[in-house]
C-alpha cells in the first residue's frame, strides 16, 4: 500500500513557523513602539528647545538697553519692567503737539503706551493722550514714520528724544514664560516645559543712599520636556531632555565705559 | 523536485532596515535643529554686539572737525564705526545731530552665513559734545573774578587787542575764523577789562585796565557758582576728562620724541613761543587738585587750577581758571583768566584777551572735541 502525500504542515512546521511569526511580530511591534518614541522624544525636544531659544533671543532683546530705574518690582517668578516699543525724535512742531520721527515694534498706542523723555536731565515721563498720523511734516529716514503725539506734560523741543514704552511683567508660571502688558493677562510665550520650582528670577542690588539700585537681571530658566518630567515622576531615569539655561542681564553694564 | 516557496526573511530585513532609518532620522532631526538653533542664536549675538562696537569705535574715533559742521537732524556716516569683527560681522555706524551739542549714533551689524545674511541687530546710542559756546561765554572778559582784585603799578589787563594774533603767532596760526568764532558767541570783538562779582573791589592805581568797558559787573559770571563749572563741566568732570594733571611746582616747556611732540613727558604744555615746533598744535587740558607754582617756561591750552595759582617768569597761551587766588609776577597771559578768589598785587603781570588763543584752546584741546555720554541712559533700546 501506497501511503497517500496529502498537502499540509506537520504538527513541527507549524509550531516552528507559529512561534517565528510570533517572534517577528513582537520584534516587529518592540521596533514599532522605538519609533514612536524616537518620534516623541524628537518633538519633546524641539519643543524645549523652540521654549529655550524663545527665552534666550527674547529675554536680551528686551532689557539689554534697560537702565536701573526701567525694573520697576522683581520677584522670583515675575520681573516687571517697563517693555520699550519704539523710539521718537521730535523734528517739528505741529498744531496740537510736538510731530516726531518714529520707528518701533509698532505704532504708539495712547491706550497702552507711555513716554520717556530720555534727553530731559533729569528724564521724566509723559502720559500719551493721542497720535495721528502725519505727512511731510519733516524728512524720514528709512522705516520711520511720522506722527503728530498730544501728551501731557508737553515740553519738548526740537531734538528731543522720546521712548515709547508699555508696563509689562515677564513671568515664569504655570511651566511656560509668559508676558502680561498692563491691564492684560498672561501670554503664553511658549510651551509649558520649565519647572517652575526651580526656575526663577534673581535681582541683583546694590544699596546706596537712595536705597537699593537694581545692577544685574539674572533668569535662571530650569527647562525640562515633558517626557523627562513624567519619567521622573515614574522615578525612572530622566537625565535626557533637561536643559538649564541662565541668562545674566546688566542693567547698568553697557553704560560703564 | 520541491516548490519553492517565498520566504519571510527579506521582508523582516526590510522591516529592521525602515526602524533603523527611522530612529536614525529622528535623531538626525533633533541634532539638525539643535544646530540650527545654536547658530541663530550665535549669530544673533555675535550681530548685536557688533552692532554695539560700532556705537563704541565711532565714539572713540570721534572726529569733531569732520562732524562739527553738520547741520541738526542730518544723518551721516561714521567711517570710524565701519568695520569688520571676527566670525563674518560686518558694522556700520551713522550719527544724527539731535541738537548743537547732542548727538545720536546708530550702529548696525550684519552676520554672514554660508547662504547669506545669518543675523542683523541695531544698537543706538545718545552722545553729547562739549558746546564751546559755555567756555566763550564764560571767559568774555580778560580777567573774570569773584573777589577782590590788586594789581600793582604796571600790571596791564587789556581786553582791547583781542582781535590781533597774540605774539609770536601771525596769522597763519590765527585764521579768521578765530575772530569770527569770538564774535558768534560773544558778539563785540573789542573784550571787558575786569568783570567783578557782587561786592567784590577793584584796586588797580598805577595799572592798566582797558577794554570795553575796562571794568564790568559779572554776577552771573563771576559769583562763586560759577567758578564751581568749566563751561558746562563741574571741575570734578574737567579733572576726570584732562590730559595733564599737575601738583606742586613746575616749569613747562615743550618736549620732543625724535621728530614728534612728546605729549606723555612731564611738564609738556605745548609750544606757544615757538610756531614751528612738533608742540606748537598741542593744547593740552590741564587740571591741578591743590595749588599750583608755575616758575618760567611757556605753556598753552586750558589750566585749571582748584587752589592758588601762582605765576613767576610765565608765559600761558589760552585760558585760566583758578579756585583759590591768582598770584603772579613779571608773567604774561594771552588770552582769559578766570580766578574764585580774586588776586593778590600782582607785579609785572600782563594779561592780553585773545580771540585766537581762546579759539586754538577750544579747538585744538583733544579732550574737548570727544564724544561723551551723557548722565543718566545712553544707550537706547535696540529696536
Amino acid at each position: 500500500m501506497i501511503a497517500s502525500r496529502r498537502p499540509g504542515l506537520t504538527l513541527a512546521e507549524t509550531v516552528v513557523a507559529l512561534v517565528t511569526t510570533g517572534v517577528i511580530v513582537a520584534s516587529a511591534a518592540g521596533m514599532f513602539v522605538t519609533v514612536l518614541r524616537a518620534g516623541a522624544v524628537v518633538a519633546d525636544g524641539a519643543e524645549v528647545l523652540d521654549a529655550l531659544a524663545t527665552t534666550t533671543l527674547l529675554m536680551p532683546a528686551e532689557t539689554r538697553a534697560l537702565a536701573a530705574l526701567d525694573v520697576r518690582a522683581a520677584g522670583s517668578d515675575s520681573v516687571a519692567l517697563r517693555a520699550f516699543r519704539g523710539m521718537a525724535l521730535v523734528c517739528a512742531r505741529g498744531p496740537a503737539g510736538p510731530i516726531v520721527r518714529y520707528a518701533g515694534l509698532r505704532d504708539p498706542d495712547p491706550a497702552k503706551d507711555s513716554l520717556l523723555i530720555a534727553t530731559a536731565e533729569p528724564e521724566r515721563t509723559a502720559s500719551l493722550i493721542s497720535v495721528a498720523p502725519q505727512v511731510n511734516a519733516c524728512v524720514t529716514a528709512a522705516g520711520e514714520s511720522l506722527f503728530e503725539l498730544v501728551l501731557v506734560p508737553d515740553s519738548l523741543r526740537s531734538g528731543d528724544v522720546l521712548l515709547v514704552f508699555e508696563s509689562g511683567a515677564y513671568h515664569l508660571s504655570t511651566g511656560a514664560f509668559r508676558y502680561r502688558p498692563a491691564g492684560g493677562s498672561r501670554q503664553p510665550l511658549t510651551a509649558e516645559v520649565f519647572r517652575t520650582d526651580s526656575s526663577a528670577f534673581t535681582l541683583i542690588t546694590r544699596t546706596t543712599s537712595s536705597g537699593n539700585e537694581p545692577l544685574s537681571l539674572i533668569a535662571g530658566i530650569d527647562a525640562r520636556s515633558r517626557l523627562a518630567a513624567a519619567r521622573r515622576e515614574a522615578g525612572r531615569r530622566h537625565n535626557a531632555g533637561s536643559f538649564f539655561l541662565q541668562l545674566a542681564v546688566p542693567l547698568d553694564s553697557l553704560e560703564a565705559t | 523536485m520541491s516548490a519553492r516557496r517565498a520566504g519571510s526573511a527579506p521582508l523582516i530585513v526590510l522591516l529592521c532596515i525602515a526602524v533603523a532609518e527611522l530612529i536614525a532620522a529622528g535623531s538626525l532631526a533633533v541634532a539638525a535643529r539643535s544646530a540650527v538653533h545654536a547658530r541663530t542664536v550665535a549669530a544673533i549675538v555675535k550681530a548685536r554686539a557688533g552692532a554695539e562696537a560700532a556705537v563704541r569705535a565711532a565714539m572713540a574715533g570721534w572726529d569733531m572737525a569732520a562732524l562739527g559742521g553738520t547741520p541738526i537732524g542730518s544723518i551721516i556716516p561714521v567711517a570710524a564705526g565701519a568695520g569688520a569683527l571676527p566670525g563674518g560681522v560686518t558694522h556700520t555706524a551713522t550719527v544724527e545731530r539731535l541738537s548743537s551739542s547732542r548727538w545720536l549714533l546708530r550702529g548696525e551689524a550684519l552676520v554672514q552665513g554660508t547662504a547669506g545674511p545669518a543675523a542683523r541687530a541695531r544698537a543706538s546710542a545718545i552722545v553729547v559734545t562739549i558746546p564751546l559756546d559755555s567756555l566763550w561765554l564764560d571767559f568774555g572778559a580778560t580777567l573774570t573774578s569773584g573777589g577782590d582784585v590788586a594789581l600793582a603799578p604796571g600790571a596791564i589787563v587789556d581786553g582791547g587787542a583781542a582781535a590781533l594774533p597774540p605774539p609770536p603767532w601771525t596769522a597763519a596760526q590765527c585764521p579768521a575764523a578765530a575772530v569770527n568764532a569770538m564774535q558768534g558767541s560773544l558778539g563785540a570783538v573789542a573784550r571787558p577789562g575786569v568783570a567783578m562779582a557782587t561786592g567784590a573791589t577793584l584796586s588797580a592805581g598805577g595799572a592798566s585796565v582797558t577794554g570795553n568797558p575796562p571794568v564790568v559787573p559779572a554776577a552771573a559770571r563771576a559769583d562763586s557758582a560759577a567758578h564751581q563749572r568749566f563751561g558746562v563741566l563741574s571741575r570734578a568732570e574737567a579733572a576726570l576728562i584732562a590730559d595733564r594733571l599737575e601738583t606742586g611746582s613746575i616749569t613747562p616747556a615743550p618736549v620732543l620724541a625724535g621728530t614728534v611732540c612728546d605729549t606723555t613727558a612731564p611738564g609738556n604744555w605745548g609750544a606757544p613761543l615757538a610756531p614751528s615746533h612738533a608742540c606748537a598744535d598741542y593744547f593740552p587740558l590741564i587740571h591741578a587738585s591743590g595749588d599750583l607754582s608755575v616758575t618760567g617756561g611757556a605753556g598753552q591750552g586750558l589750566l585749571v587750577v582748584a587752589g592758588d595759582l601762582t605765576l613767576a617768569g610765565t608765559s600761558f597761551h589760552g585760558v585760566i581758571q583758578v579756585g583759590g587766588r591768582l598770584l603772579a609776577n613779571n608773567s604774561t597771559i594771552h588770552g582769559a583768566l578766570r580766578t574764585a578768589g580774586g588776586t593778590g598785587t600782582p607785579a609785572g603781570l600782563r594779561i592780553t584777551h585773545s580771540a585766537c588763543s581762546l579759539w586754538r584752546a577750544f579747538e585744538r584741546s583733544p579732550e574737548l572735541r570727544r564724544a561723551y555720554r551723557p548722565p543718566g541712559r545712553w544707550w537706547l533700546p535696540p529696536l
